[in-house]
């Protein structure tokens, strides 16, 4: 917490208006963000069980600096504190250069070289920013929690091109980096060790990104009208290696996956619909006897309308699923490794609204209706025979930003 | 109160209700909104609307260079999509808060846009050091100081003759 506290104080010493000009070429923006959540069963964001957990907290704090006409300097700094998988955590979001290696008058191209944010649906690479998300908590089967330290951001290099038509913007990003995975949520979620009754011990080593093969990301969006319609296609193609600790059952194997998410919005005056879908190919091989060579295909989608009653003022709802494996949709597979079944899946409802108390602070609160409990992370339900298939959850939330 | 859960359906027929609820509020808007600025001043004086919006125009600093600009364009510089004029200068962005009635009036009217796809793109360039945002300005009086002083800026102001280092930027 002295961490946060010191972060804050930093970020509010410097300024109270939106889109703070340090000189001529320097901007810096930030944001601190709080949550409350309860449950009324299993654990979201640490001790949420019949009880309001505090444990979901962000802060952002950036610089945009730009020596040049044709280069600029990005970087954020991020704390996060989500339950017991980012115990107070702070690094480095993003920081990278720009170089515009060609302006004219209808678009622009260049390159990004650094740790660049991953082009993934409409909102992964602003996930932890809530004034730019639809909701508390984001549709788990694309923005997967479980996930995100892997998903966030790629050290490596960025070519994007922007072009403008009368009709729509075209916008074409492709990354080539090394996938950062920095907790061992998301190997819980590959090899499913749900507790002591699992048939599969504990695995007790680590994905690394180190060693493993560079990601590929990819993103082509088309917006109409300034954005009142957009469509997108985002691919990606990451590894992550597996190395193993110690004389452990596991062997050195390596994860793969193809994702590829689809989506469409419609942003009017009133009304925001949208919707996302992903099918991802999974590839977990050589963990050895215990875990043999799996391809599990998971898929996902939502779909969310938002109405705007005030210009500050927005009530929206979603329903949304998510399956760890199409072809085994209530998770029978799950069971005979002696796990619940409900841990391989998720569909939820979602009711919420959203007030903008002025331009830089805002609050909103959600009730989540869950069948399922794939979005649980281990690290908050260790014991998963000790979890429940149907679930209500309660959040509420309050952003500042600068 | 907790809706009981085991009932799978149920939930669809909440959501379903939600989607329901849309056209029901649109029809309703009307008054829902009747306290936003720009409504109720057109409320107050329906014949005034057009010549409000007509009083609002683009204005740049004279340095910029005089030539037609197409609507997209112009719509990718208030965007922050486009930064560089094409004579190299970099363009330097004005607006007022996303709250003044001014700005909603300004974008709906003059870019056919709504304050909020405008700060959904400028947050997503901020918070994703892919760009930054415009500088906001709290007034037109404060608009026109900047603007007469910074080479390459754009903002808007009302439409009149002003005298100083500005004009008016000639697009379609």
């Amino acid at each position: 917490m002295n961490r946060l506290y010191l972060f804050l104080i930093s970020i509010f010493l410097s300024s109270s208006t939106l889109a703070y000009e340090v000189t001529e070429n320097l901007q810096i923006h930030g944001f601190f963000t709080q949550s409350g959540i309860s449950t009324t069963d299993n654990n979201m964001y640490e001790d949420s069980k019949h009880s309001i957990s505090g444990d979901l907290r962000e802060a952002g704090l950036n610089l945009f600096y730009t020596p040049l006409n044709n280069l600029s300097f990005s970087f954020q700094g991020l704390y996060r504190k989500a339950g017991r998988v980012d115990n107070d955590t702070v690094d480095v979001d993003y920081a990278f250069m720009d170089i515009n290696l060609k302006n004219y008058a209808s678009g622009r191209y260049g390159l990004r070289l650094g740790r660049i944010k991953n082009p993934i649906g409409l909102y992964n690479e602003t996930r932890d920013v809530a004034f730019t998300t639809p909701s508390i908590i984001l549709p788990q089967g694309i923005y997967f929690d479980r996930s995100r330290s892997f998903l966030r951001s790629s050290d490596g290099g960025q070519l994007y091109w922007e072009h403008l038509t009368d009709n729509g913007n075209f916008n074409v990003k492709v990354l080539y980096g090394v996938a950062r995975n920095d907790n061992d949520e998301l190997l819980k979620a590959i090899i499913p060790y749900g507790s002591s009754k699992c048939s599969l011990p504990e695995p007790r080593g680590e994905l690394k990104s180190s060693g493993s093969k560079p990601s590929f990301l990819t993103q082509i969006s088309y917006e109409v009208n300034g954005g009142e319609y957009i469509y997108a296609l985002s691919f990606a193609d990451a590894e992550l290696t597996y190395n193993p600790k110690g004389n452990e059952s596991f062997q050195k194997g390596s994860t793969q996956f193809d994702m590829y998410v689809l989506s469409a919005q419609y942003n009017g005056e009133k009304i925001t619909l949208t919707g996302e879908y992903k099918y991802q190919e999974n590839n977990f091989k050589d963990f050895g006897v215990l875990y043999p060579d799996v391809s599990p295909v998971s898929g996902s989608w939502y779909i969310q309308a938002a109405y705007r009653l005030k210009y500050n003022w927005q009530v929206y709802g979603r329903y949304d699923e998510t399956f760890s494996d199409k072809n085994d949709r209530n998770g029978s597979n799950t069971k005979l490794l002696g796990n619940p079944a409900h841990m391989a899946y998720a569909k939820s409802t979602m009711l919420g609204v959203r007030w903008d108390i002025n331009t830089s602070m805002m609050l909103r609160a959600e009730y989540h209706n869950i069948d399922g409990t794939s979005w649980l992370t281990s690290a908050d339900n260790p014991d998963r025979s000790q979890t429940e298939r149907y679930w209500d959850l309660f959040a509420l939330q309050f952003s500042v930003r600068f | 109160m907790r809706i009981t859960a085991g009932k799978y359906f149920q939930r669809q027929i909440l959501l379903l209700l939600f989607l329901l609820l849309i056209p029901v509020l649109s029809y309703s808007s009307d008054s829902l909104t009747s306290s936003d600025s720009i409504d109720s001043s057109d409320s107050i004086n329906k014949s005034a609307e057009k010549h409000n919006i007509d009083d609002i125009d683009i204005y740049v600093n004279s340095s910029v260079p005089d030539q037609q600009y197409s609507l997209a364009e112009v719509r990718a510089i208030f965007a922050m999509r486009k930064i560089i004029w094409p004579d190299g200068t970099k363009i330097k962005v004005f607006v007022l808060p996303d709250d003044a009635s001014e700005h909603r009036l300004f974008t709906k009217s003059r870019l056919h846009m709504f304050p909020h796809q405008f700060r959904r793109i400028w947050d997503r360039l901020t918070f994703s050091g892919a760009g930054q945002a415009p500088i906001e300005v709290e007034s037109y009086e404060e608009m026109f100081e900047r603007l007469s002083n910074a080479p390459g800026s754009i903002g808007y102001l009302k439409a009149q003759r002003y005298h100083g280092n500005i004009r008016k930027l000639n697009y379609e």
